[in-house]
């Protein structure tokens, strides 16, 4: 038995987005022990709850992540919207799942771009980033916002997108998916990226449902679970497949994203071919009484958005419950055993968003 | 081989295309219509009503009706488009073009006198739908629909205006 070390990493470095501790436990190279700790980035959003009223909370919860921020403002209106029993229009359920999906194809991007980085493939990062920019203009020509979109409401949507737009758009995603095939056979085919992610950083099923493992990082050790087949905005109407994997390592993650960028696009497609006409927002009376937990696919995995209101303007309540939080405690077993060197690959692979985590 | 080749025909595609990005700020971004970049106030229609900094989420627009200024704070601001949406008279807006960086964050301010408007009705043609009770956002007004009173609380009023903009029956005048 070699000598122990405990190695700081984080909340500053270089391969992570967002600041999160671990004290790596190691003996020699391996690591043993991986003691995660959090609190960087609290911004105490949840008790703006006293101090803001349901609507405006719309843009409070909305900012709580700049990359999945369309899917919080969602999640929390939806979960309003159910309480007051208010039924949104046909094609602000729509949008909302474009806009939701557009989201998606972005975020997993963002995170083929790190992950690229993460593993020193330079010019694959910029090669996604490239990519990602093209969705990040329609959201700027849709939305008017490039991270943050504010086009929720309770009630249905702030703004309406042309369907002439809406046709544009169809076609560059036509445009970026052939872009983004080719740009997919280096992840899944390259001798040297596949050496980096094959049979590394396995979850097996058993410890991803034990450990409650979320979103692609699940689906990527073969757990079916995808909170799009429970049917929230246009989702029923809409034909897809969920991406699973059996594997359970980087390799099987990273496929299952890739796949779900390209189901996304067909998504967006489909949702663009079957836009329905008509008024895009209803007008909401009273305030809301009463409580429910919202539940729905975010990029990283399931976001659960409580709130509880007592039928003043101001919620008793709002909980945000979102993947990353969840998917800490699998990512440190998954861990225990790997090279110091291949930590950052490792935390990288569960897509952290501590900024999510800690509101 | 052909392996380990995978990314050499998009990198070379890449040394041999132009480049994807702008030489910002020798050639300027070019905005999208939609672009939400800063609020922009037509001031000679506002009415100082206050309602823009009632539900401005930062609390970056300040309205002191008594000194007659309209200010906003722009490195508060953020451009979530809320008082837009709300503003009565319409005479907000928010455009393309964001804030330049400065070391010193102003405060933009506005100033004017304005004479108080407040609501007036026309008895006669009310039939105390107790609309105007309802939308009233500071709840000045009370309407006692049995009784047939109609009560103003002039200084809860703020003169918004948006009784008289959802009065069925047109029954409301603002006057000084």
């Amino acid at each position: 038995m070699g000598k122990r070390s405990v190695i700081p990493f984080g909340p500053q470095h270089p391969v992570l987005p967002e600041p999160i501790h671990l004290d790596l436990v190691i003996e020699d190279e391996t690591v043993v022990e991986a003691i995660p700790s959090i609190g960087f980035v609290h911004r105490g959003l949840e008790s703006l709850t006293d101090k803001k009223d349901f609507n405006e909370l719309v843009y409070i919860i909305e900012r709580t992540c700049g990359i999945c921020s369309y899917m919080h403002g969602m999640g929390y209106c939806e979960a309003v919207e159910r309480v007051m029993k208010v039924q949104i229009p046909d094609r602000s359920r729509f949008l909302r799942t474009v806009w939701a999906e557009m989201s998606r194809v972005h975020s997993h991007l963002l995170w083929l771009g790190l992950l690229a980085d993460a593993f020193g493939f330079e010019a694959l990062f910029y090669q996604s980033w490239r990519l990602r920019e093209r969705v990040l203009d329609m959201f700027e020509e849709s939305t008017g916002g490039r991270c943050i979109f504010s086009v929720n409401k309770i009630g249905g949507q702030l703004k309406d997108v042309p369907d002439d737009m809406l046709k544009a758009f169809s076609v560059k995603f036509t445009e970026l998916e052939k872009e983004i095939r080719v740009m997919a056979k280096t992840f899944l085919e390259d001798y040297t990226v596949n050496k980096r992610l094959k049979g590394v950083g396995i979850l097996t099923k058993e410890q991803a449902l034990e450990m409650g493992a979320l979103g692609p990082f699940a689906r990527g050790s073969g757990v079916r679970y995808d909170l799009r087949e429970t049917g929230y905005a246009a989702y029923p109407e809409l034909d897809f497949e969920m991406c699973v994997e059996k594997d359970g390592d980087c390799y099987a993650r990273t496929k299952v994203r890739i796949e779900e960028i390209f189901q996304a696009i067909s998504l967006i497609r489909q949702a663009i071919d079957k836009m329905p006409g008509g008024e895009i927002a209803v007008p909401v009376k009273g305030n809301p009484m009463g409580e429910y937990a919202m539940r729905l696919e975010q990029p990283r995995g399931e976001g659960v958005y409580y709130i509880k209101g007592n039928g003043t303007k101001f919620l008793d309540r709002v909980r945000l419950r979102t993947p990353t939080f969840a998917n800490i405690a699998p990512m440190v077993q998954t861990l225990k055993g790997c090279k110091l060197s291949d930590v950052p690959l490792y935390i990288l692979s569960i897509d952290p968003c501590i900024s999510c985590t800690e509101r | 081989m052909s392996k380990m080749m995978r990314f050499a025909k998009t990198a070379l595609k890449n040394l041999f295309s132009k480049p994807v990005t702008t030489s910002y700020p020798d050639k300027p971004y070019e905005y999208h219509e939609r672009t939400r970049g800063h609020i922009e106030i037509d001031f000679e229609n506002c009415t100082l009503c206050s309602l823009c900094s009632r539900v401005c989420p930062p609390r970056a627009i300040e309205v002191d009706k008594r000194s007659g200024n309209w200010s906003i704070n722009n490195f508060d601001c953020i451009q979530c488009g809320y008082c837009v949406e709300k503003c009565v008279k319409k005479c907000l807006k928010i455009v393309p073009g964001y804030t330049a960086p400065a070391s010193v964050k102003n405060v933009t301010v506005l100033h004017k006198e304005v004479e108080k408007k407040f609501p007036v009705v026309d008895r006669e043609l009310c039939v105390y739908c107790t609309l105007c009770d309802k939308k009233c956002p500071v709840q000045a007004i009370t309407v006692d629909r049995p009784n047939k009173t109609w009560e103003l609380n002039k200084q809860n009023c703020i003169g918004c205006g948006l009784c008289e903009k959802n009065c069925p029956k047109k029954c409301i005048k603002m006057v000084m």
